[in-house]
């Protein structure tokens, strides 16, 4: 089969590697670390916080456990950190080392050491990331005050295509009345310890775990929302915290809709083009449903296919329904690069993995700007995937 | 792998209709146009000053497709003066030896129009030793007949509906033509003719374009008849053996007539009187060519297997179409008596409402006259008691006559104004209905229109809504820079000749 989405590993590391203060040790075979990696380096090669026991032939005969000293102490060393996230792979869970008994010898108040088993067999890559939310549930401490309305949020990760923008762009939307205090995709190790004083967990798609444990231990109403792309999906961000919170966020939905109106109206006529065009949406689920509210009802197009990655069983049975569609864009991953190439039309990269583009810039794909930013993507991907090849028949 | 929608949004993304109210380009596109259909290594040598080969390369006519083989004879003052076919001449054997093309066009422009240059007798010249090079001749002067749309609409009102008459309008002046005409003229050979075949003009499909000529093709071959060469969309050598044809299938006449002249072949015009439309008109269709190939009992035999055929697979599709109510909005006269047509017949739509909307620019760009007006609105009635009969027919309803017209439906289909949006009942945009001369394409039509009613869904927070559009014209914004410029165009161009 043609995967369509990855392990409980990929889950565990997306659900850590946006702490920034802290450091991702997968003891497991060198794979998982590399594997990780690659997609990592597209979204941010100068800070590398991760590394692998490197689990070889010995370990699996003599134990690793070894490795998970030697390689703890050399981040601790090296790194510094705030805490060391030992994320287990498959081999190490099939040979049996004592993965928690080391972490917890090996932690202490000021670097602690936390085990997250994350055996690829076991569980995809949606459920890890739902462990390891209970996981970062439990370390939040009790007496921590926020003041004032204070939000987490929940499900994006920092590998995922222009996140801090997009997060940005976020914080702007919900105004200057309410904090932002935990986002998974880029927090300290201290926002993780404070996460139980926010007033409103909102979860964008995946952190139901980590949801429902703060919910739990300090009774944390939370809300899951889709990904708040476009005006629909300012809406229902600004609902929930007005519904949580009792502030009225009116002024920021009216003023998106006047400066999306008068930032697009240079490029009318070509967005007056996506009206009742087909589209298909392969992504996440928040991401998929966010990006097919906001094609359907503020573009007018018709998304022919929508496929949620968590819901996909073979990636190439979802291709075969979109190749069998008049879909004339797709929304996805870099992923379906060649799903594109072989139907000629435009691809548009919006979730996970991405691999042959960049952000460096502020561009977002949520907020006013990021409804800006997308169209413009739309536009410019449709002119830059023109075919020169024969005539045009028209 | 070709998907008919991104073609179609590879159209939108080159902004034309908005373009066309502002201005026309001119007739040296028409030629590029043409010439980048070519399957071939062609250059075009544009022979006036250098700024016409520097942006026709952008030409309207390839969307965001340039044709970038564009050369310049570089028409200085000093050719102005004493003459510019030497310097035309140097440049194209240069041209020649440095990109050994497989086909060299020269193009005239107004300047060598009007320094009266014969650019036929040097492409003669160098034909004579070998090099393969066609000159366009330059039939009006800057631009084609603008009076085309109205002579078109004159005649089309005369035309009683269904009456299955040919229009055939020849359009002066237009560079696609233009080129055409001289490949003819000057590239076609004779030669051995090759039963039963066809050459089809392959510009002007429309949106499924690509797919529906494939489909033509296929059912040809079902015929026995093959396609000979597609014109200009073949390499140079396929459309030098043209005249091997039995038969062409054209958009535009002036060219094949003068194929028909020279060579002797028949052509067949491919009309938008509205003789081809919907299922009986792909029939019709057929039946055309097979009576003009003489072949008329073998096509009738497979449009009756393909009729069946058709019928069979889109049953359960018609049976679902048939349980939705439908508003149709007809954007101006000329179409609706088919539209009407194409919906209620066709698709099986139970037509409640027919919406006409006019404003006095459409009627204007056409030379509308009161008795123009009575004519199409008695097609309109004689398709409607027809094919919808019990409809309502309304011409510019007020927006709270529009909201009772939808309110009693449960879709509207016909327009792609998107400002109907909200309004209750579910908007189907026209674009997404573009059946083509193949029953192919008519079973995608149907399948699409089903799926996209059952799809539909809210579109309440359009942006496109959100700009400011001219009352009359959702294709452009209300501005002063917008209203005014088409306004100035308007005057300028279409009623340049009056007082004003």
């Amino acid at each position: 089969m043609r995967p369509s989405k990855s392990c409980m590993l990929f889950g565990s590391y997306h659900a850590l590697n946006g702490i920034k203060d802290s450091v991702v040790l997968f003891h497991s075979v060198i794979g998982c670390n590399f594997g990780t990696l690659g997609p990592h380096f597209m979204n941010d090669m100068a800070s590398i916080r991760q590394s692998s026991t490197v689990m070889s032939d010995r370990e699996v005969i003599y134990g690793g456990e070894s490795q998970i000293r030697k390689a703890v102490r050399l981040a601790k060393q090296l790194y510094s950190p705030r805490a060391v996230f030992v994320v287990s792979g498959c081999v190490p869970e099939i040979t049996g080392d004592d993965i928690g008994g080391v972490c917890a010898d090996l932690s202490s108040p000021e670097c602690p050491v936390i085990y997250v088993p994350s055996p690829g067999f076991l569980k995809d890559e949606y459920s890890g990331y739902e462990d390891a939310g209970r996981i970062l549930a439990d370390l939040a401490e009790e007496g921590k005050e926020c003041g004032g309305p204070c939000v987490n949020i929940l499900g994006p990760a920092a590998d995922d295509p222009r996140i801090d923008n997009d997060m940005n762009a976020l914080r702007l939307m919900l105004g200057p009345q309410i904090r932002v205090n935990y986002v998974s995709s880029g927090c300290s190790f201290n926002d993780i310890l404070c996460a139980g004083s926010a007033g409103l967990n909102i979860v964008i798609g995946r952190g139901t775990g980590m949801a429902e444990r703060l919910k739990e231990r300090f009774g944390t109403p939370y809300r899951v929302i889709d990904y708040p792309y476009g005006i629909t999906g300012c809406d229902e961000l600004c609902s929930a915290a007005e519904e949580a919170f009792g502030v009225d966020l009116s002024s920021v939905r009216t003023g998106f809709r006047q400066k999306t109106a008068d930032s697009l109206e240079k490029a009318f006529s070509f967005i007056q083009g996506f009206y009742a065009m087909p589209a298909a949406v392969v992504a996440d689920s928040a991401r998929a449903r966010g990006m097919e509210r906001f094609l359907t009802r503020e573009l007018g197009m018709d998304v022919c296919v929508r496929a949620c990655r968590e819901e996909m069983g073979d990636t190439e049975d979802t291709y075969d329904l979109i190749r069998g569609s008049e879909a004339a864009m797709i929304f996805g991953s870099g992923y379906e690069k060649p799903l594109a190439e072989v139907m000629e039309v435009p691809l548009i990269r919006m979730c996970y993995p991405v691999l042959d583009r960049v952000t460096l810039s502020g561009r977002s794909y949520a907020g006013v700007e990021g409804s800006v930013c997308l169209v413009e993507d739309m536009i410019n991907e449709t002119m830059a995937a023109r075919n020169l090849k024969g005539g045009l028949y028209q | 792998m070709y998907q008919i929608f991104f073609d179609e949004l590879n159209t939108k993304m080159y902004p034309s209709t908005l373009l066309h109210r502002f201005g026309v380009n001119g007739k040296i596109s028409g030629s590029i146009g043409a010439s980048g259909e070519i399957a071939s290594n062609v250059y075009v040598m544009i022979h006036g000053g250098v700024g016409c080969a520097y942006h026709y390369r952008n030409s309207a006519r390839r969307r965001h497709q340039p044709f970038f083989n564009i050369l310049s004879s570089d028409l200085t003052q000093s050719e102005i003066v004493y003459g510019g076919l030497d310097k035309l001449e140097k440049e194209a054997r240069k041209a020649w030896e440095r990109y050994r093309p497989d086909l060299l066009i020269l193009v005239p422009t107004p300047v060598s129009d009007v320094l009266n240059e014969d650019l036929i007798d040097i492409a003669q010249r160098m034909r004579d030793e070998g090099m393969r090079v066609v000159a366009v001749k330059s039939e009006l002067f800057s631009h084609r007949d603008k009076n085309y749309a109205k002579i078109r609409a004159k005649e089309l009102a005369a035309m009683p509906f269904g009456s299955g008459d040919d229009l055939e309008i020849e359009l002066r002046g237009c560079g696609f033509s233009e080129l055409l005409y001289a490949l003819v003229d000057q590239l076609m050979e004779p030669c051995e003719a090759v039963p039963y075949s066809v050459n089809i003009e392959t510009v002007g499909w429309g949106s499924e374009g690509k797919a529906v000529l494939r489909e033509i093709e296929a059912f040809l071959g079902e015929c026995g008849v093959k396609v000979n060469t597609w014109l200009p969309s073949a390499s140079v050598e396929r459309l030098t053996k043209a005249p091997a044809a039995s038969l062409n299938i054209v958009k535009r006449i002036h060219w094949a007539r003068l194929m028909r002249d020279r060579f002797g072949t028949p052509y067949l015009h491919i009309n938008d009187s509205g003789r081809y439309e919907g299922l009986s008109g792909i029939c019709e269709f057929y039946r055309d060519i097979g009576k003009k190939l003489g072949r008329e009992d073998i096509f009738e035999e497979a449009i009756g297997r393909r009729l069946s055929q058709t019928s069979r697979r889109c049953e359960s599709i018609l049976a679902k179409l048939s349980g939705y109510t439908a508003t149709l909005i007809c954007r101006g006269f000329q179409t609706a008596p088919y539209r009407i047509m194409h919906y209620a017949e066709d698709c099986r739509l139970n037509i409640k409402s027919i919406v006409i909307i006019v404003n006095d620019d459409m009627r204007r760009d056409v030379d509308m006259t009161e008795q123009m007006e009575q004519q199409f609105m008695d097609k309109i009635y004689s398709a409607c008691e027809k094919y919808a009969p019990g409809a309502s027919v309304s011409v510019n309803p007020s927006s709270s006559e529009m909201d009772a017209i939808f309110s009693g439906c449960d879709a509207v289909v016909g327009s792609n104004d998107f400002r109907y949006e909200g309004h209750g009942a579910g908007l189907i945009p026209d674009s997404t209905d573009m059946t083509g001369l193949s029953f192919e394409s008519y079973e995608r039509n149907l399948a699409r229109l089903a799926e996209r009613l059952e799809r539909s869904s809210p579109k309440d927070e359009l942006i496109i809504n959100r700009f400011d559009y001219s009352p009359d014209e959702f294709t452009m914004l209300g501005n002063v820079s917008h209203t005014a410029s088409k306004e100035m165009w308007k005057l300028m161009w279409l009623e340049k000749e009056a007082e004003i």
